[in-house]
């Protein structure tokens, strides 16, 4: 179920009683974070609920939150921007054993040629989880687009936890799935 | 009274950029019990008006059209607003899919004819329930 945090008054708020102070920065009960570190945190809340929709109602298979990290090899990268009043962007990186095992999913074949339907798999399932987050999250108040989503394949190692960027991994048939939040443009590929 | 969707042989437009959700979107609808006797397929709102003129030159009829919204090339807002203009296929009911559930988009989507709309992800009951209610 949705939680009742989301923007519904134009400013990100949570249900729990932390709010926007004087200066337009927002404060938690427990301690002063800036308005990114607070919408940041809202986002990323809903982010296991919806990952698990996805994965559950469209492919008929549980993803959890996880641990492990693939690092140092080639990934499918997935990127996709909520544009407008709120600007976000988000990246998908699929291993590709999880790339392969998202298209099994996608066609419950699990002989067919995967390669040719990657993107197209992967690109779904990141408009999914992005569409799905921001419905949860932005009102008809706040005017947003979200782009078609863009695949590359590129060799990355693991990204710096910072304050304009955030991420958590999740396993699905034991594949490694991450997601990053960035709130700056899109990390510029690295090809090895 | 409740139509059994078995005894309806039905001709079905699904439009969306992704080849594999266009196959899910069919298998959803077979697994809510219609009976698709012919499944047309379209990339983008461009193909999709294209499939349109070229059924109305032929005098075919269509039981309905599934469209997802964010698509390249023509998004599903704008193919159903060309689709009014050219008045192709009018009449036949439009279910819209979408990740987003904007509600400026459902609003544009029902004033160019649209007859509801389902979220993904979605489970085939929804669409089940939804096409019981639009047929």
């Amino acid at each position: 179920m949705s939680s009742p945090n989301n923007y519904a008054n134009g400013k990100p708020e949570h249900a729990n009683g932390n709010h926007e102070n004087a200066n337009g920065k927002s404060e938690h009960a427990n301690g002063n974070h800036d308005a990114s570190d607070h919408d940041m945190d809202l986002w990323l809340e809903h982010l296991d609920e919806t990952i698990s929709e996805v994965f559950t109602q469209m492919l008929g298979v549980t993803c959890l939150p996880s641990a492990s990290a693939s690092q140092g090899e080639e990934q499918f990268k997935v990127v996709l921007h909520v544009t407008g009043e709120i600007e976000r962007t988000f990246c998908l990186y699929f291993d590709k054993a999880a790339a392969k095992a998202a298209v099994f999913a996608f066609t419950q074949d699990d002989t067919a040629d995967w390669e040719p339907q990657v993107e197209d798999a992967v690109g779904e399932i990141g408009n999914m989880v992005v569409g799905t987050l921001k419905r949860k999250l932005l009102t008809s108040t706040i005017p947003s687009q979200l782009s078609i989503p863009t695949v590359t394949r590129e060799y990355r190692e693991p990204a710096a936890e910072g304050a304009d960027s955030s991420g958590r991994e999740y396993q699905f048939l034991e594949n490694t799935l991450e997601i990053r939040l960035n709130f700056g443009p899109a990390p510029v590929a690295q090809e090895k | 009274m409740e139509l059994k969707l078995t005894e309806v042989k039905m001709r079905t437009l699904i439009v969306d950029d992704s080849s594999l959700m266009r196959k899910m979107v069919e298998r959803a609808l077979r697994l809510a019990g219609l009976n698709m006797d012919e499944v047309l397929q379209a990339g983008n709102g461009e193909e999709a008006l294209q499939l349109l003129r070229a059924e109305t030159t032929k005098g075919t009829v269509l039981n309905l059209i599934v469209s997802d919204i964010n698509m390249p090339v023509m998004d599903g807002l704008q193919f159903l607003e060309q689709r009014q203009k050219e008045n192709l296929a009018q009449g036949v009911p439009v279910i819209m899919i979408t990740t987003e559930g904007n509600e400026s988009f459902v609003r544009r989507a029902i004033a160019a004819g649209a007859m509801g709309y389902i979220c993904k992800p979605f489970i085939p009951d929804q669409i089940k329930a939804k096409i019981q209610h639009l047929l």
